[in-house]
Parts: C-alpha cells; sequence; structure tokens
C-alpha cells in the first residue's frame, strides 16, 4: 500500500524511518521549494487528489501534509 | 521513477559529461532541469546541466561577467515566454540577446519559441481580432523564427506543439505558478524536455544520412516471395498505409536522405513488386541495395560502406523485432525504427530523434543526384588506367570568398568532416562568422566538380593572417566524397595565393591527431608538416590534372 512517508522517502531522497511528522520544510534540508513541488505532485498523483494553492502553500510538515490529506478522505 | 529521481542517480553514477548546458528562463527553470537532463541521457548525450537565475535571460545574455558567461556552456537553452516578454519587441530583444551571448560564448542556441498565452481579454472574440493575443503571439513567435533561423548553429524547440500534443488543461498549473514560478504540470515539462533533448541533440550531432528500408511489411503487406508481385498489400484498405509511409521516405529523400533497400528474397521478387503501378517509392530512388539471405547487419554494413558513410548514420526501418535485434546487437551505432504490425501507426514509429534533421544546405538536397554521379564515375574507373582516370576526370577547384548565404554550410562541414580535418576544432555557427567578417582572417570556402557533375561546397579552410609576416591555418576541412582527387593540394595552393596577396610567404599549420583524421595527418606530413607540433607547410601548386577556377578573389 502506498503510504505517505514512503512517497515522501522517494521524492526527498531519504530513508523511509527518517520520515516522522514534524519532517518538512524547516527542518529537512533536501525538503526545497523545488523539492516541495514534487512532494505535492507526487502526492497529488499518489492518491488521486487535488490540493488548492493555499493548501499547497501551508502543508510544510508531513503532519500538515496528512491532515489535508484527511479532509479529502485520505487516511495515508 | 520519476524524472528527478533518475537524474539525481545518474549524477551519482559518476559519469563524465562530455557537454555543458545552461539553461536561462523566464521562469523557475531548475523544474525543467531533470527532464532534460533525462531525456539527453536517453539519447546517449551526457550533459552537465545548469539552471540561471530566474527570470534573468537578458542579464545573463548580456553581462559578459554574468555566471551563465563564467561558465562557457556548450549550449545555451533559452526560454522566454510570451507572458513575461508580452508587448512590442519584447521577445525579439530576448531573441537577439540570446543570439549574441551564444555567438560570443561559442555555444550552439537552442532558443524555445515561447506558446500563446492563454489569457484571452475577448474570449472568443479573440480570433477575430487581428491584434488581438493569438494574433500578436504569432507574429511574435514568426518575427523571432525568421531571426534566429538565420543565425548560424541556432535551433529552434517549438512549445506551442508541445501545448498542442499535451492539451492546454494538461500543460498549465496556475497554483506551482504562483508559488513557485512553475506554471507548468510535470507532464507538460517532462513532453517539453523530450522535445528540448531533441532540439540540443539536432544542435550538436550531424543528422543521419541513410535510411535502409526492409520491403516486406514495411514497404507493402504481406511476403512478396509467398504471396507474389501481385498479391502483397498497397490498398485499397490497409495497404494504403504503406503508401503514405513511401512518400514519407520520398519526403525525406528530397531533403537529401539516401534511400536503400535491405530485404531477405529473390531479387527478382522484389523488383516486381517495385513495378507495381501504385508504388510511390521507385528502384531509382535507391542510392543502393542488398537483396538475399545474408544476415541483416551485413547488408547494412556493405551499403553502408557503398554510401561513404558510417553505420552511425544510418537509420534501418524493419518490421521484424528480431531482424532489428540482430542488427543492434551487431551495429551499435545503427538506429532503429520499427515499423508497427498494424501499418497505419507508422507516423508515431519515425517521430524519433534519429530522423530529426535541420532544413537541408542546397548541398544537402543534391545528395542523391551526386551518387548517381559517383556510379559513372565508377565506371570511368574501371575503363581506364589510374593515371588516365584523374586526367579524364576533369576535376576543377574553385575557392572564393563565403557569402554570408554560406555561413550554414560552413557551418555543417566543421560538424560533419572527420578525415581531411586539420584539427577537429568544432567551431560555432556564429564563430565562423565573426571569422568570415574579421580582417584579420581569410575565411575561403571550396567548390569543387569534374565532367560528371559539382560535388558541391566540400571544403573551406581559415587563415589567420596574425603579424601579417606568418599565416597561420586554423581550420582546413575537405569533405571525404573529394578525397583522393589533388583537391587538398589546390587548396593548399590557394591558401599561399592568398597569403602573397597580404605580402606572407610562410603558413604554419598545426596538424593534430583526431580519431579518424589519418588522411589529413598523412597530407600534411607530406607537406613536411609534423603532428601535434606548429610546422611549416611547404609550398606547392595544384595538381596539372586540377584546374582552378579564378573567380573567387575577393577580400582575402
Amino acid at each position: 500500500m502506498t503510504t505517505l512517508e514512503g512517497v515522501l522517502a522517494e521524492v526527498l531522497d531519504l530513508p523511509v524511518d527518517d520520515i516522522g511528522e514534524e519532517t518538512g520544510r524547516d527542518t529537512t534540508a533536501e525538503w526545497t521549494s523545488l523539492a516541495h513541488v514534487q512532494v505535492v505532485t507526487a502526492v497529488e498523483g499518489a492518491f488521486g487528489v487535488t490540493l488548492t494553492t493555499r493548501e499547497i502553500s501551508e502543508v510544510t510538515t508531513v503532519g500538515r501534509l496528512r491532515a489535508v490529506l484527511r479532509t479529502k478522505g485520505v487516511s495515508a | 521513477m520519476t524524472a528527478a529521481a533518475r537524474w539525481r542517480e545518474l549524477l551519482r553514477s559518476g559519469r563524465r559529461p562530455d557537454v555543458r548546458v545552461r539553461l536561462l528562463g523566464s521562469f523557475t527553470m531548475d523544474a525543467v532541469l531533470p527532464h532534460l537532463g533525462t531525456a539527453l541521457a536517453d539519447l546517449g548525450v551526457v550533459a552537465e546541466i545548469t539552471a540561471g537565475p530566474f527570470n534573468q535571460i537578458v542579464q545573463e545574455c548580456v553581462d559578459p561577467r554574468s555566471e551563465t558567461a563564467a561558465l562557457e556552456p556548450d549550449v545555451l537553452v533559452v526560454w522566454p515566454r510570451l507572458e513575461e516578454f508580452w508587448g512590442e519587441g519584447g521577445l525579439d530583444e530576448v531573441a537577439s540577446a540570446a543570439t549574441m551571448a551564444a555567438g560570443r560564448l561559442c555555444a550552439r542556441l537552442v532558443l524555445v519559441l515561447p506558446a500563446t498565452p492563454v489569457d484571452r481579454p475577448l474570449g472568443a472574440g479573440d480570433a477575430s481580432n487581428p491584434t488581438g493575443v493569438a494574433a500578436s503571439a504569432a507574429s511574435a513567435r514568426e518575427r523571432v523564427r525568421a531571426a534566429v533561423c538565420d543565425a548560424p548553429g541556432a535551433v529552434l524547440c517549438d512549445a506551442e506543439e508541445t501545448v498542442r500534443a499535451v492539451g492546454e488543461q494538461s500543460a498549465y498549473d496556475h497554483r506551482l505558478g504562483v508559488l513557485f514560478g512553475i506554471p507548468y504540470t510535470e507532464l507538460f515539462l517532462a513532453a517539453m524536455g523530450q522535445s528540448l533533448g531533441r532540439s540540443v541533440a539536432l544542435a550538436l550531432r550531424p543528422a543521419r544520412k541513410v535510411v535502409v528500408v526492409d520491403a516486406d511489411n514495411t514497404l507493402w503487406g504481406g511476403a512478396v516471395g509467398e504471396i507474389g508481385a501481385d498479391g502483397v498489400d498497397l490498398g485499397p484498405g490497409p495497404g494504403e498505409a504503406y503508401l503514405a509511409f513511401q512518400d514519407h521516405l520520398l519526403g525525406l529523400r528530397a531533403n537529401g536522405v539516401l534511400l536503400a533497400l535491405c530485404s531477405k528474397n529473390l531479387e527478382e521478387d522484389v523488383w516486381a513488386a517495385f513495378s507495381r503501378r501504385e508504388m510511390r517509392l521507385r528502384r531509382d530512388h535507391l542510392s543502393a541495395w542488398r537483396v538475399g539471405w545474408r544476415a541483416k547487419h551485413e547488408a547494412i554494413t556493405e551499403i553502408a560502406a557503398e554510401l561513404g558513410v558510417g553505420v552511425d548514420a544510418v537509420v534501418f526501418v524493419d518490421d521484424s523485432p528480431a531482424e532489428l535485434a540482430e542488427a543492434t546487437a551487431a551495429l551499435p551505432g545503427l538506429a532503429t525504427v520499427a515499423m508497427p504490425a498494424d501499418p497505419v501507426w507508422w507516423r508515431a514509429a519515425v517521430d524519433t530523434a534519429a530522423l530529426d534533421r535541420l532544413p537541408p544546405t542546397a548541398d544537402d538536397m543534391a545528395r542523391p543526384e551526386r551518387l548517381r554521379q559517383d556510379r559513372d564515375r565508377d565506371q570511368l574507373r574501371q575503363t581506364v588506367a589510374p593515371e588516365i582516370y584523374l586526367k579524364d576526370l576533369e576535376i576543377w577547384v574553385e575557392a572564393r570568398d563565403p557569402e554570408p548565404a554560406d555561413h550554414r554550410r560552413l557551418a555543417q562541414l566543421v560538424l560533419k568532416t572527420n578525415q581531411l580535418n586539420l584539427n577537429g576544432d568544432r567551431l560555432s555557427g556564429q564563430r565562423l562568422a565573426e571569422l568570415c567578417a574579421s580582417p584579420d582572417h581569410a575565411v575561403r570556402l571550396v567548390t569543387v566538380g569534374d565532367r560528371f557533375g559539382d560535388y558541391g561546397q566540400v571544403g573551406a579552410y581559415v587563415l589567420e593572417l596574425g603579424d601579417r609576416t606568418t599565416a597561420r591555418l586554423g581550420l582546413f576541412l575537405l569533405s571525404c566524397r573529394a578525397l583522393g582527387r589533388g583537391v587538398e593540394r589546390a587548396m593548399v595552393a590557394d591558401a599561399f595565393a592568398v597569403a602573397d596577396r597580404h605580402g606572407i610567404g610562410t603558413i604554419l599549420a598545426t596538424v593534430e591527431e583526431r580519431q579518424r583524421n589519418e588522411p589529413a595527418r598523412r597530407f600534411f606530413t607530406s607537406l613536411g608538416c609534423r603532428v601535434g607540433v606548429e610546422s611549416t607547410v611547404d609550398a606547392v601548386d595544384a595538381p596539372s590534372y586540377v584546374s582552378v577556377r579564378e573567380s573567387g578573389v575577393g577580400r582575402g
């Protein structure tokens, strides 16, 4: 099954175990603004959802991404 | 795997880049980088790619101390968007800055012809407005196309084509545009990566010269050996696709591609099918053929040798995956096109980088006819003694200063000539144009012919006049089609005549060792030069059997 951690691990090129709820743009060097675009594109593709512009600008941690996915009926 | 992940792996693989590419654009070009990098890798180009700062195209192009200038790129990719360069002359200014920068940096330019913006104040009425968005974009695009096509060595890549291919709805991502300056979807960027990759390859490599086609189920439906010439399918119905494919082949031929046939059949069966009234491709369109039962890689190797090209200049079209695999395994430089089992899909099959080519020069277009003349020459050679042959050819040589219209041919000679090539320097088209205009250099373009026809513009050299006491050969090239006919001696004699007009009696040259330039080393050694060392070239006269035409006393 596709997990949010799995998607992020591939995009950010990090081990899955290094990805936690607090992993985010402020704490992870790999999570650059270009990587953020790739994170959003990969998450949308993997879970079949579309984020709004505001949501894209706000999902700066794994926890926030998971919360936004939950509002769209996805538990990842 | 995403393009970004693949690109990351390629960078880690320790590969040694052979070309440096710089991306400049009016949006975040970092987003384009992995797509172009992976597309180039698939085309066999190992590139080091960097993206310039956001929306700084003109600044990066005009400032000689810019980051881009310091990188000394081999290829400059410039992608302006009409959204950022809307208004009178905006796009023209970018194109002109890019062309000048590429010239100054001796880089090849790949300029993206931007797509028409999507915003239409008049909505459906825009189509009726001669000064509307669509009309203004079209005229800006065409002005830039015309200007950049004239710049030697520059290649255009049309973003509009890619928008059309993926669809406008799937091309733009306005969310990412607002937040990150990346107004496009991954889907569109991936497609543009492919398209840009092909354009970059087109700017770097000579086009393939020969298309070798199989016969059964490639030129017609069915096996002629089994169902006979009258039985093979040429339509009406599914077989019509083969006729359309034949028309496509004739279009290639009209642009200078040599067509050849390679078929496992009895020759009489094949020619019987060729004489079918419906056939568009005729036997006399073929520059070579091998019909028989040997392995196809052997036949292709022979065809290439007969046509005087390397196998890396050949594209092989066959419907059989086994034949294609056999040929590719034996001949790694060969490119292949698989004719699909349902022939109506041939258009997708021929949409491949191996068949990409720039608009042909007059010289390219004359190639199939030149080959026919070569056959006549061969007949003469077989009937007379070698010492009489050269005299009987009535060879003539004409050297002259190139006109601007000749610059593309000059650039092409620099890119394509391997054997009689003094130093293998692949000067860019822009650099060549500068040399042609320079008072400190004499550039000469050499046309050769004989009683059977023209060889075309086959030779060129550059003489650096330097301190006006000695001259140096900067370039010396002669296409292999004119080798062994005393033309190179006539060119050296011309170089001495040009030097003499400047009061210079000594010409120096450094003949370098390159992979395939043994003929150049042999020739210059015969004129007293040493390989890898700057040496004085012996003065020579043109051979007695070569007549030198004197129309070319120009600025030199």
